[in-house]
């Protein structure tokens, strides 16, 4: 019994690669489908890790900076800063010491003389500042309003008021953006599976008649099928590969001039993700290709 | 088909005449369980055929070689491969398959033609690689839809040989035909049909339509 199982699974496997290569138009066209559908499905999600680090990045540039008055001393400003800490939730909060503001002062404009002789003249100008990274906008008005309130003789200015509008609107895009990927995937992901199915589904009613005489000559339906959904997963596993050297090559083709404005290397991140995105590719080609198959002929053997 | 009831034993050889719709295609079809009949039952050895799981189907069709009429031969592949796909089904192995077609292709004169697909041969060719399927397997039961329709003299004596010897080995043989001559030639029991019915069944029967 196990004998003719091994046998049987051979032989459909001899003759799904058979009915591959022999119907060379028909398996042509199913995988040129199978294979837009799984460019799409990959492309898709690349696109989504690569908006979701770019809006990650973006988010991260959306601070806001609390500057406090010249006299207030290190030790009321941590206060504040361990205050907020506790009080909201946020990514990130950094404490920048009036001397730190002064270095980063000349780091940036040291090679000016005029700028540093104006600056011998005056000492030390800047105020000591907190920088405060949250994850939701809200958050921010929720911290001026409390600074405000709370410490309004220490805080000489807040530097979200002006930046309000940008901020909100920055996080108004990319949960958009968020959404709209996730949308966007749904309604791809459907449109691909019901042109895989469609076009496995025709090749096989133009097979209706070779399937009925295999039946007639004492195929059992396991093993007919068998054949058909090996054949399925050949198609899916060429679309496969066929997708990822598409896709390898665009990799390549991200101009590495947008890595300048991003602190995040898009094109690394497109190729560090490609054995993953090939695991991808290789799961939906070959489940697609084999249960398209398995519903199209099940049809016809009732 | 309408109130017909007849049986045929093991190892017979029985030819079923009638002109064309007489209802000797359809009584194949369902001796295949291709067609159900409205009304009645079809027993193959000792079994209700219309009361047997549709999976077990297979099952009786392996046991029966069918020549069809119009040879249903499968397009995508060579005639090596129709005839040993008859047996791949089966299960038998490998080494089987290899001994045996040959030796059916032999036997039907297809040897040069192995490796062409049905679309490269005549007729007589197709036929006569249906033939070899049907026997490929070793059946019990052969049924033999016009195999000599598209046959010359020389191969239609032939496959009636063959037939003769197969069933001569133990295997039953039902033939349909509407050819006079090899009905009448081979001298054996005749069931004829006329619109459905069965106008006559005798042993060892003539051509009287």
């Amino acid at each position: 019994m196990k004998e003719k199982i091994i046998i049987s699974f051979k032989r459909a496997v001899k003759l799904g690669w058979k009915n591959f290569h022999r119907e060379g138009g028909i398996s042509f066209v199913a995988v040129f489908v199978l294979t837009i559908a799984i460019t799409l499905a990959a492309f898709l999600f690349l696109l989504t890790g690569v908006a979701d680090v770019l809006i990650k990045d973006i988010e991260q540039k959306a601070d806001v900076t609390v500057d406090f008055r010249i006299a207030v001393p290190e030790e009321r400003i941590l206060e504040v800063r361990d205050e907020i800490s506790e009080k909201f939730e946020i990514n990130g909060i950094n404490y920048v010491s009036r001397e730190d503001a002064r270095t980063q002062f000349i780091k940036r404009f040291g090679d000016r003389d005029a700028v540093m002789e104006s600056l011998e003249e005056v000492g030390n100008p800047f105020p000591a500042s907190l920088n405060i990274r949250a994850e939701d906008p809200y958050v921010y008005s929720q911290i001026t309003d409390f600074l405000e309130e709370e410490h309004e003789d220490d805080v000489y200015g807040i530097d979200f008021a002006n930046r309000e509008e940008v901020i909100e609107g920055i996080f108004a895009v990319t949960e958009s953006a968020r959404r709209g990927g996730i949308i966007l995937g749904i309604v791809a992901s459907i449109i691909a599976v019901l042109l895989v199915y469609n076009t496995v589904k025709l090749t096989i009613y133009g097979l209706r008649e070779e399937i009925k005489v295999m039946r007639l000559v004492g195929s059992s339906n396991i093993f007919l099928q068998g054949s058909f959904v090996i054949q399925g997963m050949i198609v899916g596993l060429v679309a496969a590969l066929a997708s990822f050297f598409i896709l390898f090559l665009l990799g390549f083709l991200i101009p590495q001039s947008y890595n300048i404005t991003l602190e995040v290397n898009l094109q690394q991140y497109f190729l560090e993700m490609m054995p993953f995105v090939f695991v991808l590719q290789l799961g939906i080609g070959i489940i697609l290709g084999m249960f398209s198959s398995l519903i199209a002929t099940g049809k016809y053997l009732k | 088909m309408e109130n017909i009831s007849f049986k045929v034993e093991r190892g017979d050889f029985a030819s079923i005449v009638g002109k064309s719709g007489a209802g000797k295609t359809t009584l194949f079809k369902m001796l295949l369980r291709e067609e159900e009949p409205t009304e009645g039952n079809i027993f193959f050895d000792g079994r209700n055929v219309q009361e047997m799981p549709a999976r077990e189907s297979c099952v009786l069709r392996r046991k029966i070689g069918t020549i069809f009429q119009d040879y249903k031969l499968l397009p995508s592949k060579t005639i090596y491969e129709n005839i040993a796909y008859a047996m791949e089904v089966t299960g038998a192995p490998d080494g089987e398959i290899k001994r045996y077609v040959p030796e059916a292709l032999e036997m039907v004169g297809m040897v040069k033609q192995a490796m062409h697909f049905p679309h490269e041969v005549s007729g007589g060719e197709k036929q006569r690689t249906a033939i070899a399927r049907a026997l490929i397997h070793d059946p019990d039961v052969i049924l033999a839809d016009e195999p000599t329709g598209d046959l010359d003299p020389y191969h239609t004596r032939e496959v009636l040989k063959l037939l003769l010897k197969l069933n001569k080995e133990g295997t039953t043989v039902l033939l349909a035909t509407h050819d006079k001559e090899v009905v009448n030639d081979l001298g054996r029991r005749v069931i004829t049909l006329k619109d459905g019915k069965i106008v006559s069944d005798s042993k060892q029967g003539r051509f009287i339509l």
